[in-house]
C-alpha cells in the first residue's frame, strides 16, 4: 500500500467580497456577502514510501493547500487524505510525529533562541533519545554546514542560515516524510547545492519520502523522479519529468549580442527558428529542441557575425505550465469537434 | 507530566535569551512597577477625602485593588504574552507552526514564552496584601489562609479565562488586540473598587456575565467579614473556585472552537 493516498481532494475558501465606493461600503458593514473560491479541485494521487515528488505551479495553484491538508492544519471540504494509514487533521498530533515540515518563509524554530538551543527543544518535543540526537546532529550539521551560526538566534540568521537551521530541525526526529515548501526560494547557489544535497542524502540513506513544492526548475531536475504539476486547484500532469519536458517544454530561447546588426534571415526560417527582439535591443532566436539543437544554431550565427554574448534559456515552469493548459484545452477542443 | 518536564526545559532557555538584552530586562519590571504606584495614589487621595464608600474603608479598598493586580499578574505569567503572540502569529501566517507540532497547541502556546513583566507586579502585590492585612488586623489561621488561596487560584483562572477569550478573538477578527484591551484595561478596572458601588445593571453583569467580581470582590468576603454580607446570595464568595473552573473551560471550548476555525479558512 503506498504511504500517501489522497483522493477527490478538494478545498474551497469563503472570501468575503470587496466593495468599493461608501455606500457599499457601508452596506457590506451590515451584510456581508461572501464568494467561494475553489483551492483544490479534485485532486487524486498516491505516493510511495521514498519517493521525492516534486509539486509545482504558478502561485496561487493550490500548492500549499494541498500540502497543509496533507500535514492536517487545513481540513478538506471534501476528499479523502491518508497519510500511512491516518486521516492528518483528525489525529494531528499524532501525524505530526512521522513527519517533518519547512515552509518557506516562515521558521518552525523559536525566534528569540539560540540555533543549537532550538534544536535541543525540539528533541525534548519530539522525544528523541540522546544518542539518536547525537548522531543525527553530527550528520545534518556535516552536510549543512551548522557549526558557523550555531550560537545565533534564530531572528538573526539570514535567510540561507534559517532555511538551514529550520531543515535540520524538521529532520531530527527521522521523520517518514518530509514536506517542503519552497525550500530553496531566496537563496543564493551555493547554498540552494547545499540543500539539495542534504534532501539527496536523507532520501537515499532514510528512505525517507520527500514531497517538495518550488518555482525553481533545477530543483526539480535535481532532485525529483516525479512531478505534480497543479493550475487552479487541478492536477495537469502527474509523472516523470522527462515526458514533461519533451512534450512541452522543447521550446529553447537563445539571446545574443551580436558587433554587426543582426539580420533575420531566410535560412534561419527554413531551420524553423524564429526572431524577435528583446527590450535592450538584443536578438532572440526561439527554435524547437526537438528539431535543431543549440549548438548547431549557434554555430550558424558564429559563421557570419562576431557574436559578443550569447545566452540560452531554457523552458520556465511557467512557461511549460502554459503549454500544458493549451494542449489541455486544445485536447478538449479536438474531442469536441469529434463529437460534433 | 510529560508538559510539565517540557516547560521547565522552555523556561531556561527563555530567560537566558531575555536577560542578554541586560538593562532592559530589569526595566521591564520596573516600568510595569511605576503605573502601581500612582493607582495606589489616587485610591489613597480618594479614600482620604471620603473615608468609606459603601461601608469600604482605605484598605479594604487598596486589599480589592492589589487582589485584582495579583490574580491578573499571576494569570498573565502564563497567558498574556502568549495569547499575544498567537495574534500576531495568525496575522503574519506564521501560526501553521504550532499545528505542526506533536504537542497539543495550546499548551504549546502556553509554555514557548513567559510573562516575566508580571514578576514584579507579584512582588508588589504581596507586599501590599501584608500591609493591608497588617492595617486591618486581620490574621487568618492555616485553614481559612488555604480556603483563601484557592479562592484565588479560582480567581486567576478567571483572570485567565479572560485573557484565552479575548485573544482568541483574532481567529475571527483582524484586530483582535482592540477586544482584549477594552477588557483586559477597560472592563476589568471596574472590579479595582467594591462592586456593591455600581448600578444593578453592572453589579448583574460583574457577577454573572462578565464575572470580575470574583476576582476579588466575592472571594474579599471570606477575609473582611463585611457587614451586609455579599451580593446576590451569602454563598457566592464560595463559588470562586467554581465559576474560574467553569469559565476556564469555556475559554477552552472558545480557544478550540478558534482553531477549527483556523483549520477551516487557513487564515
Amino acid at each position: 500500500m503506498s504511504l500517501i493516498h489522497v483522493e477527490n481532494l478538494r478545498k474551497e475558501f469563503k472570501r468575503q467580497k470587496r466593495k468599493d465606493g461608501f455606500w457599499p461600503l457601508m452596506k457590506s458593514l451590515v451584510y456581508r456577502e461572501y464568494e467561494q473560491k475553489v483551492a483544490v479541485e479534485d485532486i487524486s494521487f498516491m505516493i510511495d514510501q521514498g519517493e521525492i515528488v516534486g509539486y509545482i505551479g504558478p502561485n496561487g495553484a493550490g500548492k500549499s493547500t494541498t500540502i497543509k491538508m496533507m500535514v492536517g492544519i487545513l481540513v478538506p471540504t471534501s476528499g479523502d487524505v491518508r497519510v500511512n494509514g491516518l486521516v492528518p487533521f483528525e489525529n494531528r498530533i499524532e501525524n505530526a510525529r512521522k513527519i517533518g515540515a519547512v515552509f518557506g518563509q516562515k521558521s518552525q524554530l523559536w525566534w528569540d533562541t539560540p540555533v543549537i538551543e532550538s534544536l535541543r527543544l525540539t528533541k525534548y518535543m519530539y522525544e528523541i533519545p540522546e544518542d539518536r540526537y547525537q548522531q543525527n546532529m553530527a550528520l545534518f550539521g556535516d552536510i549543512l554546514g551548522l557549526d558557523e551560526f550555531k550560537h545565533v538566534a534564530v531572528r538573526s540568521l539570514s535567510l540561507g542560515q534559517r532555511m538551514r537551521a529550520d531543515l535540520c530541525a524538521a529532520l531530527l526526529h527521522d521523520p517518514e516524510i518530509v514536506y517542503l515548501d519552497e525550500p530553496t526560494i531566496g537563496l543564493d547557489v551555493v547554498v540552494k547545492e547545499r540543500i539539495r544535497e542534504f534532501i539527496r542524502e536523507i532520501n537515499r540513506e532514510r528512505g525517507t519520502t520527500v514531497i517538495l513544492t518550488t518555482h525553481d526548475m533545477s530543483d526539480i531536475e535535481k532532485l525529483c523522479s516525479r512531478v505534480m504539476v497543479v493550475d487552479h486547484g487541478r492536477l495537469m500532469y502527474d509523472g516523470n519529468l522527462n515526458t514533461l519536458k519533451n512534450d512541452y517544454g522543447n521550446m529553447e530561447t537563445m539571446e545574443l549580442d551580436t558587433e554587426e546588426a543582426f539580420m533575420m534571415d531566410d535560412a534561419l526560417l527554413r531551420m524553423g527558428i524564429s526572431f524577435s527582439r528583446t527590450d535592450d535591443a538584443r536578438s532572440q532566436l526561439v527554435y524547437d529542441k526537438k528539431n535543431i539543437n543549440s549548438s548547431a544554431v549557434i554555430k550558424w550565427i558564429m559563421d557570419r557575425y562576431s557574436v559578443r554574448d550569447f545566452k540560452v534559456k531554457e523552458t520556465e515552469i511557467e512557461e511549460i505550465i502554459r503549454n500544458l493548459y493549451a494542449g489541455f484545452s486544445q485536447d478538449e477542443r479536438q474531442r469536441q469537434e469529434v463529437i460534433v | 507530566m510529560r508538559y510539565l518536564k517540557l516547560y521547565a526545559r522552555f523556561i531556561p532557555i527563555y530567560f537566558k535569551s531575555k536577560t542578554e538584552h541586560g538593562f532592559g530586562f530589569y526595566m521591564d519590571f520596573v516600568g510595569f512597577a511605576l503605573t502601581h504606584i500612582v493607582s495606589y495614589t489616587v485610591i489613597w487621595a480618594l479614600m482620604s477625602r471620603f473615608q468609606t464608600i459603601n461601608g469600604w474603608n482605605m484598605y479594604e479598598v487598596m486589599l480589592l485593588y492589589t487582589l485584582n493586580m495579583l490574580t491578573y499578574a499571576v494569570a498573565a505569567v502564563f497567558f498574556f504574552f502568549q495569547m499575544d503572540a498567537v495574534e500576531e502569529d495568525v496575522h503574519k501566517g506564521s501560526f501553521d507552526s504550532l499545528l505542526v507540532k506533536p504537542i497539543n497547541p495550546f499548551i504549546h502556546m502556553i509554555i514557548r514564552s513567559f510573562g516575566h513583566f508580571f514578576l514584579g507586579d507579584i512582588v508588589i502585590a504581596v507586599i501590599m496584601l501584608t500591609f493591608c492585612f497588617n492595617r486591618l488586623d486581620i490574621h487568618p489561621g492555616f485553614g481559612s489562609l488555604v480556603s483563601f488561596v484557592f479562592m484565588l487560584l479560582g480567581a486567576v483562572l478567571v483572570q485567565a479565562s479572560f485573557i484565552v477569550i479575548t485573544g482568541s478573538m483574532c481567529f475571527w477578527i483582524v484586530r483582535a488586540r482592540s477586544v482584549m484591551n477594552i477588557v483586559i484595561f477597560g472592563i476589568r478596572g471596574f472590579a479595582d473598587y467594591p462592586i456593591s458601588i455600581y448600578s444593578k445593571f453592572l453589579r448583574v453583569i460583574l457577577t454573572f456575565i462578565i464575572p470580575y467580581g470574583f476576582v476579588n470582590f466575592y472571594p474579599s468576603h471570606l477575609i473582611l467579614d463585611k457587614e451586609g454580607g455579599a451580593l446576590f446570595a451569602s454563598w457566592l464568595p464560595y463559588a470562586t473556585p467554581i465559576i474560574g473552573l467553569l469559565l476556564f473551560f469555556i475559554a477552552y471550548r472558545v480557544w478550540s472552537a478558534g482553531l477549527n476555525r483556523y483549520q477551516g479558512t487557513g487564515s
